[in-house]
């Protein structure tokens, strides 16, 4: 099961302050802050979509704080937990799941490395369309 | 003793947005805010305004739809989480405000983004 199901009786038990006590406590407290970053970003992409039908200059000035350092460092902080997410959650899979073949539970790596594969495709598959719309 | 839990309801959506959110999150991130800024040309061309930018990427309808529902799981997922992060910090509210303020911000941006994609 997920792990806030399953962690959230000893979070209880410890008080508020339960993610400084372990540094696998302070794993779980990120992973779920990671929560925070993608809501946000989600935000941004939506004003993005909604500016896109507007005037040209409205739709620059938008960009231009999109893209200001500043904004840059943010989304590489979110992009950061966004991995951990990813990371995270398909290694959740083999704790979920428990597949038997002949009488054997196979190997959790075997669960987990396609995910990672149809990531890779499906990040690569993206880019390459943007790129391939953008240089034509 | 409480009545019957609708969280499995909210675990099945909270699921498929987290797988969601592991495949696209980390693409559409770099996409949107990155990589046009550090001035990968392409990418600053695909996201420019009009037909040969952002309107070629939303031009197909299918596309839309797909990146619609792309963001409302995301969206969802990411309340969820968040309703249970604030329960894991212990922040004193009545189950039934949290349960509104998450999932009743994520309608609202499922419901807004559903309407901006389907104007454009």
């Amino acid at each position: 099961m997920d792990g806030e199901v399953l962690t959230q009786p000893v979070f209880r038990s410890l008080g508020w302050t339960w993610w400084t006590k372990r540094p696998s406590y302070a794993l779980v407290f990120l992973r779920e802050t990671s929560s925070v970053f993608i809501a946000v970003q989600v935000v941004l992409v939506l004003v993005l979509l909604h500016k896109a039908g507007q005037p040209a200059a409205d739709y620059q000035a938008y960009l231009d704080f999109l893209w200001n350092p500043g904004m840059v460092v943010f989304h590489v902080v979110s992009i950061a937990f966004a991995l951990l997410h990813t990371y995270t959650w398909f290694n959740l899979l083999p704790q979920t799941i428990a597949i038997r073949v002949m009488g054997r539970r196979i190997p959790g790596l075997l669960l987990v490395a396609p995910q990672f594969g149809a990531w890779a495709v499906v990040t690569g598959l993206i880019i390459a369309w943007v790129w391939w719309v953008g240089a034509g | 003793m409480r009545g019957r839990s609708h969280e499995p309801i909210w675990w099945s959506l909270f699921g498929l947005g987290g797988i969601t959110a592991a495949l696209f999150a980390p693409v559409m991130i770099f996409v949107v805010g990155i990589g046009g800024a550090v001035g990968w040309d392409a990418m600053t061309e695909a996201l420019a305004h009009g037909e040969d930018g952002i309107g070629a990427l939303l031009r197909h309808t299918p596309v839309r739809a797909v990146l619609g529902l792309i963001l409302a799981l995301v969206t969802v997922h990411a309340a969820h989480r968040i309703r249970h992060t604030l329960i894991d910090l212990h922040v004193h509210a009545p189950p039934a405000v949290l349960i509104v303020a998450s999932y009743g911000a994520a309608a609202v941006v499922s419901a807004l983004i559903a309407v901006v994609l389907a104007l454009f």
